[in-house]
Parts: structure tokens; sequence; C-alpha cells
């Protein structure tokens, strides 16, 4: 990796918020490279969006619903930090076979997915208002 | 003094340099390599089912992969590791300022066909209307060069408007969903020919059968994060054998930043980039072939025409994406691989003229470049990714691009080239494909469609365009520069205008036209 220099406070900090959200997401610890690359991601990739850390620090320490949060976040400015700390999530772990199953189907599942799709959609309603509600109510506007 | 210098080793300079095969002939490029030693092989998704990590190969240590998280988005098939070296010297060796247009230049070897998507249709006397030279006197370079490179396709529904061609190769495997689209198709055949709509094959460079010592395309799908796959054409490799069989010259290293018109020859000036010392080569005749922009911006320095304003075109896109509910759930499909699968040809009344379109599945990108663009939570994202993206396709509409005073380049003093672009609004056509779509079972809304912003095409054309009557920065119908004698335009800024059609075999055809005569004079 190209040699970033993060101080250790602030990559102690990133590895707890990679821990944080990856287990919102998938209900489970990352592995330590996971985390690792999380933290150097945020500081090469994200240094523009800083200024909404507090946000994202006090979702964490709120131990708020990240998935209901960030979703009602895209929707009113899908170019927020959140959003973008979940999106380099997904990357990282995408590409680790143990995640392979997340992203692709390997056998017919024809009833299963219009199944699950339908419940994300409710889901996401339901998430998405709860989202709008903590927004307003912690001022992570 | 070499009796021939090519500026450029993408698709034009390595053409014309075939049809120069033989005599003296120097190449100068900048010739980017990539950096690093990963190296896929095999099947992209066996690949991600048996490694247990593939950050390096797919995200890269300095996670070139996130670079639309954070810089000016890019191409998806320009970011991968794999892929950064092939526009990734833009910013440094040609500048660009501008609000509208989208711009991604190549100084690899190769240039920007080292991502293309590897569609080659020959042009017909319609699309050539502005042009002074006529299909007839394309075809023998076509001809030409379906031999060298190898095509698959088919002479099918679309053989009227992409024009029949001899020496085919068999067309690529179709993935379950679009062998489905074709069969749905041709039922509704009559319906929606009279809709103006045809499908068939795409028009491939890629080899389906050993081809000139390299083998078959081997559906790795590998596209998207590792260029030079040999079952894909890349003029790299005509390059190579040129070279290797000494039937011509390559420098890389070096940027051609400007020329001098002397008696009898031409004075070029080139940079070298590792020293950043400037050398200069003697030719009987210069053939630029630097790609659009960077040809323009080349020919205006040489000139010193500072705010002198050339055309550009390039073809606006459309994405549409079509959904067939009943495939929700399928299993990835080994067949779907990232290049097209079938093309469309709009010939109806919602346009005055024929549109052209191709048809993708969504094997190629990484899941996590797309995966944000569905509107529910990440994991239902995700749950949409896994079992929606079998079941949806991607229609990518091309429009053509005519010469328009508001569309232009110029070179300012500082040596930027500022290119202005204004965009004409579209969405008639694409309500109408979405309605005939939704006839053959297909579902879609223009709330789903996509339109990339200008630039975002890379068919980049016209800014020195050839005419029967040239006047300054016009060139003859033979490509000579007008106001010169030695100086020859060989790439797509040679272009007229713009059919909506890919440029680059015609690019490559022209090429070796113009060579030709040049060598036969």
């Amino acid at each position: 990796m190209s040699e970033l220099v993060i101080a250790p406070e602030l990559k102690a900090q990133l590895r707890v918020e990679a821990a944080y959200l990856h287990r919102a997401l998938f209900g489970f610890e990352p592995a330590v490279e996971i985390a690792e690359r999380y933290a150097s991601a945020n500081v090469h990739c994200l240094g523009h969006l800083a200024h909404e850390q507090s946000r994202v620090d006090r979702i964490i320490e709120g131990k708020l619903d990240v998935e209901a949060v960030e979703c009602a976040m895209r929707h009113l400015r899908p170019d927020n930090l959140l959003t973008r700390k979940l999106h380099v999530l997904l990357y990282l772990v995408e590409v680790r076979r143990s995640y392979y199953h997340l992203f692709f189907n390997e056998t017919s599942a024809r009833l299963k997915g219009n199944i699950r799709i339908c419940v994300h959609i409710l889901r996401s309603v339901y998430k998405a208002v709860k989202g709008r509600l903590l927004i307003w109510r912690y001022g992570l506007g | 003094m070499v009796d021939y210098l090519i500026a450029g080793s993408g698709p034009a300079g390595v053409a014309a340099a075939y049809a120069l095969r033989g005599t003296d002939c120097l190449i100068l490029d900048p010739g980017s390599q990539r950096s690093g030693s990963i190296d896929l092989s095999g099947n992209l998704f066996d690949l991600r089912q048996r490694s247990e990590d593939l950050f390096d190969e797919l995200i890269g240590e300095n996670f070139e992969s996130l670079h639309n998280l954070h810089q000016r988005p890019i191409s998806l098939k320009l970011k991968a590791p794999g892929m950064r070296h092939i526009v990734a010297e833009q910013d440094v060796l040609c500048p660009i300022i501008s609000d509208t247009f989208e711009t991604s230049l190549s100084f690899a070897t190769g240039g920007l066909a080292n991502a293309w998507g590897a569609g080659v249709y020959k042009f017909s006397d319609a699309d050539l209307r502005s042009f002074p030279i006529r299909a007839s006197d394309l075809d023998p370079y076509y001809d030409e060069l379906t031999e060298l490179i190898g095509i698959a396709g088919e002479n099918d529904d679309l053989a009227p408007f992409l024009r029949p061609s001899q020496g085919l190769l068999p067309p690529l495997r179709l993935s379950s969903f679009f062998s489905e689209m074709i069969d749905r198709y041709v039922r509704l055949r009559p319906n929606l020919n009279h809709r103006g709509i045809f499908l068939g094959r795409s028009r491939l460079a890629v080899l389906t059968k050993p081809h000139r010592n390299r083998p078959a395309y081997g559906y790795e799908n590998l596209e998207f994060f590792q260029p030079l796959n040999p079952g894909i054409y890349n003029p790299a490799f005509t390059l190579r054998e040129l070279t290797d069989a000494g039937q011509a010259r390559y420098e890389r290293g070096y940027l051609v930043t400007s020329y001098v018109q002397r008696e009898g020859f031409v004075e070029v000036f080139a940079r070298r980039l590792d020293t950043g010392t400037s050398e200069s080569f003697q030719a009987r005749r210069l053939l630029i072939a630097a790609g659009t922009v960077n040809t323009a911006r080349l020919v205006l320095a040489s000139t010193g025409a500072h705010h002198v304003r050339v055309p550009i075109l390039d073809n606006a896109m459309s994405c549409i994406p079509l959904v067939r509910l009943s495939r929700i759930g399928s299993a990835r499909d080994p067949n779907d691989s990232s290049l097209a699968q079938l093309n469309m040809v709009y010939d109806g009344p919602l346009f005055p003229e024929v549109l052209q379109a191709a048809l993708y599945g969504t094997a190629g990108p990484l899941r996590s470049d797309v995966a944000l663009h569905f509107p529910l939570t990440i994991r239902g994202n995700l749950e949409c990714a896994r079992y929606l993206s079998p079941a949806i396709g991607l229609l990518m509409l091309f429009y053509p691009d005519d010469p328009r005073p508001s569309n232009f380049m110029q070179l300012r003093e500082d040596g930027r080239l500022e290119i202005h672009y204004q965009e004409t609004p579209r969405r008639g056509v694409e309500r109408g494909l979405i309605s005939a779509f939704r006839r053959m079972g297909y579902l879609s809304s223009i709330r789903l469609c996509q339109f990339p912003r200008i630039g975002s095409g890379l068919h980049y054309a016209g800014s020195l365009p050839m005419k029967a009557s040239p006047g300054p920065f016009e060139l003859y119908p033979d490509g000579r520069l007008y106001g010169t004698e030695q100086v020859y335009v060989v790439d797509g800024a040679a272009f007229s205008r713009l059919p909506a059609k890919n440029l680059t075999f015609t690019i490559m055809a022209n090429a070796m036209r113009i060579a030709s005569l040049i060598r036969s004079a």
C-alpha cells in the first residue's frame, strides 16, 4: 500500500467506526484487513468530507440505526459522508471470497429473489421514514 | 530523416503504420504502460470464488477503483488498478478546461482501444454524407481490417444499416437474457420493425475462433480490470507484429508537441517524458494520429493558433435499463460478458436520423459501482444487486453529432485546451423505445434512464474535418492539412460529422486509406 501516514488516534477511531458500520450491515465483526483498509481508504478518499465527521460520530456514539439514517440521508443529499463511508465498505468487502454470496447468486432462486426484494422494498420505506425522524431528532441534517 | 513519422499508437496510428509497413516508418508515442505486476488470468467470477482476497487486483493499493467516490468521475472501465494507466497522464500531458464536456484521453500504447467496447461498424454513404469520400473509398480497407483484426458477428436484420460484411467470425455466445430478447424480437418483428426498431448481433473485434496467432476470447470478463486480452483486438497487437517483423519502428516515451513545415520535410518536436528534454525529428511526411483532442491541440499549437475555434463532436448517450421481471432471482449466467450482446438500430419517426444502440448485461463492473443506484437501504440495494442484476439489460443509445457553432475547442496561451459544448436535451426517443420494449416484455421508465455527460462516450471526432475544398484547420480528402505539404491527419479529427455509430472501425479504415494514398504518391 502507498505510504499513507495516519495518526494512530485517527486510525483507531476509524477501525472502531469500520466495526460499527460493518456490524450494522452484515451482523458480524469485520476482518482486521477490512478495518485497516477502511481506515486508509477514509484518509485517502474521503478527506474532502471530513467536516461531516462529527455527524457520523454522533450516529456511532448514539448507537443509532445506521441503515435508516444513511437511507434517508442519501435521498436528501446523495453526496454525504455516511453514504460514502458505507460505499467504501461495500467495495472493500466485495473483493473478498467470503462475501461473494452477498453480491452474486450462483443458483436459481426466483421465488426467494422476488420475496427478498419485496421485503426489502417495504423495509426500506420503514427505514427511510425512521431515518428522517432520527435525522430530525438528533440534528444530523 | 525518416520517410513517415506517425504521432500516436492508437487505432488510427497503427492502422496507418500497417498500411505503410515495410517502409521507413517511425511511430512516436508516450506509450504509458501499467506499473506493477498484477496479472489476472482465468474467469473473473471463478477467481472471485476461489481467491480469498482480490483487493490488490480489483481495488488497488491506492484505492484506484474508488476513484469516482472522490474525484471527477471517469468511465467504470478506466478506474481499476490495471486500467488506470490508460488515462493516467491526461491532466499533465493535455490539460483541459471544460464545465460541459467530459474528456478521457489516453497516452497509452494502443490508446483508448485498451478499454474499448470493440464495436466495429462500417459507415454507409448516408453516414458519410458530409464527408468528401464515399463508402466505396473505405470498403477495401474495411475488408482488409476485417481479416487483420478478426470480427465476430452476423449479417442479420441490422445488415442494411451496418452494411453486409464478408469474412465474419461466428458471433459471440449470447447470455440467456439476450437469447430470450432476440427470440421475443423475432416473434414481434413485424410490429417492432414497423415502429422503426431493428435488433441483431453486435459486430465486435473479438475472436470466437483462433485467428492470426491470437486465441479465441475465453469469456474471462476481465475487460474492466485488465487490458490486452488476446481475444479482443488491441492496436498494440498489430504494433508488436510490425515492430517484431522490422516493418515499423516504435519509440515510446515521447509526446509530440509541435511541428514545423520545412522545405520538403516536416520537423517534428517531441518531449522525452523521462527527462523533459525536447528532441526533434525530421520526416518526409508527418501523420498525426494522436486522438481528436490531442491532434487538435498539436495542430493549433504548431500554428500558434490560440483562440481559433475548431469543432468537437461526440455521440451523446442515453442509458436505458430494461428489466425482465421473470428473470429476477436467476442464477448468474456464465455466458454473460461485459461486451455488447446485441445491437439495436432505430429508424423511426421519433428522430430524423438513424440511431444505434448497444445492449449490455451487468457482468462488467464491480457490483459496488452500481449498488447505490437503487433507492433502497444499503442491504436492500445489495439484494437488488444480487437478485435483480440477472434480470437487467442496459441499452446504451447513441446520437449523431454534426458541427455546431456552440461546440468547439480552442487553445489558450497557457497551453490548456478549452472545450465548450452545448448538449441538446433528449427524452423523446427514450420514451418511444421504453414503450416498444414494454411490448416485448421488458420494463423501464424514463426516471430510471441515465444521461451521461457529453464526452463520456469517448467517440471524439471532427476537430479538423475533411472537406472537398478545405480552408484553415481543415483537411483535403487525402487527409492533408490545409496550408501544409507534408502534414496529414489520420484519426477521428478528420471526420466531417459523426453518425450514431461506433467510429473506431472507420477511423482505422480511413487511416489506412490515407496512408495508402501517401505511400502510392
